[in-house]
């Protein structure tokens, strides 16, 4: 599929539906988190956090800078920097448990790779929306980690 | 205090949770964010051990190895990298790595392969590209064989039985994989570890899973007690999984798991338990093939096939045939009682001829047949069993010998039921390509009937 690919915008609705993450608050496996925490100790736990919510806004920022336009409005989509962020993702995601927004990052990346603008502009908002939404999130389950 | 460790990692919280991880653990660490960093801070610090993400922002993390291997190749190098580049990973093991962490890395994983890098010896691997450093050693044991392939096998093996790099060996039946599984064993840092194989064919598949991650009392009907499983009982050593392509599909993906987090799970617990355990596996099918007809999981393929090496037939290996012979022969004299004293010069010229479907494991039944039957001092060819002379029919195609076809019921009189069963059993396995499992599904009965009895005739050194 490619980016000018116009098509039915109930279609898109439905493909979208299909494809895209959840826009809800991020999911946390909270017990894989406690196992981060317990194995760093309790004293490294608050630069941890600020490290993953620093991390966490640049994939973000390069990641709108590098998401594709709309048709006819340059430049084209980064992949490379889409693939990169979406690597980083993937990995920040896994570590703390963040299991949903992971496979999201995973899709993304196959979507990067395959360059899949269409597929790309289903995926991105949410996971986006779960990137703003992630870092409250942890500082929450860490206030209630018994680490 | 432990000797320092180099840890190149670009994304900041990665860095600090890993260096944070290993610190709790007790381990003083070097951490860089660069691949320039890194380097200085390799020459400056002299670690011996590195953990390097092979996806850094100023140059590729492969390169940035081959170039520390260059400067100290007894450096032990942990890469880093995530699913979608496990291509890279196999090709750092292959260029020399020690071991490779998959993203997101779980905390016990990275600390059990720093630990595990740090406990090997001071033996420097070979630098990539340089000629192996054992020629002139002893061979490898458990092999005879001195020809060109064999040599190769012998320098692999050598060479990778320091590392903890998974390898997969791949070579028709009766090539001495598990002999190479068991050299490689003896040889790496863990040879005082256990060394447990596993046939993944022969067991079935409702059995599989307990067999390899054990199972705990009261898990399902029949388990009376704790049971702890292969993975469990090789902690330490290596785990040898033979016919691995034969593996359960159901099974793969906990396999996986367990290679992925050097964890296990048995049946019915509650808690994973940490392992400690080399893997190396081996089948004598086309695995790439395996994972095209989707019998065997693609990840679970590039997980396990860092270091090949394949197992050449015995018609590949020149004079060899002739050199096991006359050890096997001296061998079964000693235990039969029987005069031999070497081989007829029309035998060894036979022995050079002939196909070798079954490779080493037929030639030592046809040498157990001739000491059996036969008095020496010298085997003749009139010792032969009749149907392996008649497999050198000049008027036979060239080539890798067919199986032998299925017994009309007339050439089946005045064998016995013995002599029957077995060339049924043969036969079936010839039609499925050498697998034992397949052979026993159509056969109608347990893989393990087949290997008892498969072992039974090879003591027993009877040809139908």
């Amino acid at each position: 599929m490619s980016d000018d690919d116009g098509g039915n915008r109930a279609a898109e609705r439905r493909r979208s539906n299909a494809f895209s993450i959840s826009a809800a608050a991020p999911s946390l496996r909270v017990a894989r988190l406690d196992q981060l925490f317990a194995a760093i100790g309790a004293e490294a736990v608050p630069e941890l956090l600020a490290r993953l919510t620093e991390d966490l806004a640049e994939v973000d920022r390069r990641l709108a800078a590098a998401l594709p336009r709309p048709p006819a409005r340059p430049p084209g989509p980064d992949w490379a920097e889409i693939r990169a962020q979406a690597h980083v993702l993937i990995a920040l995601t896994g570590t703390v448990g963040a299991d949903g927004l992971r496979r999201g990052a995973e899709r993304l990346h196959a979507a990067a790779c395959a360059r899949d603008g269409a597929a790309i502009r289903r995926i991105a908002p949410g996971i986006r929306r779960q990137l703003a939404a992630l870092p409250g999130l942890l500082r929450a389950a860490a206030a209630g980690c018994p680490a | 205090m432990t000797p320092p460790l180099l840890l190149i990692e670009d994304t900041p919280a990665l860095r600090f949770a890993y260096r944070a991880v290993l610190e709790a653990a007790g381990h003083t660490i070097t951490a860089a964010a660069t691949a320039a960093a890194g380097l200085r801070a390799f020459h400056a610090e002299e670690p011996r051990v590195v953990l390097l993400d092979l996806m850094l922002p100023d140059r590729d993390g492969l390169s940035v190895m081959r170039e520390m291997l260059a400067a100290r190749p007894g450096t032990r190098i942990i890469v880093i990298t995530s699913n979608a580049s496990i291509n890279q990973a196999v090709e750092a093991m292959r260029a020399g790595a020690h071991d490779f962490l998959v993203k997101p890395v779980d905390e016990q994983r990275i600390i059990h392969s720093v630990e595990n890098a740090l406990r090997v010896q001071e033996t420097p691997p070979p630098a990539p590209g340089a000629r192996p450093r054992h020629n002139g050693a002893p061979p490898t044991q458990g092999f005879l064989g001195s020809s060109a392939a064999m040599t190769d096998i012998h320098a692999k093996i050598r060479s990778v039985a320091p590392s903890m790099a998974t390898v997969f060996i791949t070579g028709e039946s009766g090539t001495g994989k598990e002999i190479c599984a068991q050299s490689i064993h003896d040889l790496s840092p863990r040879a005082r570890g256990p060394f447990i194989a596993l046939n993944c064919g022969a067991i079935p598949t409702d059995l599989l899973e307990s067999e390899v991650f054990g199972h705990v009392r009261g898990a399902f009907t029949g388990a009376v007690g704790d049971k702890p499983g292969a993975a469990v009982a090789a902690d330490g050593g290596t785990l040898f999984l033979d016919e691995v392509c034969e593996m359960d599909l159901a099974l793969q993906p906990k396999l996986l798991r367990f290679l992925q987090t050097s964890t296990v799970t048995p049946v019915g617990a509650t808690k994973p338990r940490k392992v400690d355990v080399r893997i190396v596996c081996a089948t004598n099918r086309d695995p790439l093939e395996a994972v095209r007809r989707g019998t065997f999981r693609e990840d679970l393929f590039y997980r396990l096939f860092v270091v090949p090496i394949h197992m050449p037939p015995l018609r590949e290996r020149g004079d060899d045939v002739v050199e096991i012979a006359e050890a096997a022969l001296t061998r079964f004299a000693a235990e039969e009682g029987r005069g031999f004293a070497g081989l007829d010069g029309d035998v060894k010229a036979l022995l050079r001829s002939l196909p070798w479907p079954g490779n080493v494991r037929q030639l030592l039944n046809v040498i157990r047949n001739v000491v059996v039957l036969n008095d020496g001092p010298l085997v003749t060819p009139a010792m032969l069993p009749d149907r392996l002379v008649e497999s050198t029919d000049p008027a036979a195609p060239d080539g890798p010998a067919l199986p032998p076809a299925a017994p009309g019921i007339e050439t089946l009189a005045g064998r016995t039921l013995a002599e029957i069963e077995q060339l049924v059993i043969e036969a079936a396995i010839a039609r499925h390509g050498g697998s034992v499992p397949r052979a026993a599904r159509e056969l109608d009965v347990a893989p393990s009937t087949l290997y008892r009895k498969r072992d039974g005739w090879a003591r027993g050194g009877q040809q139908p």
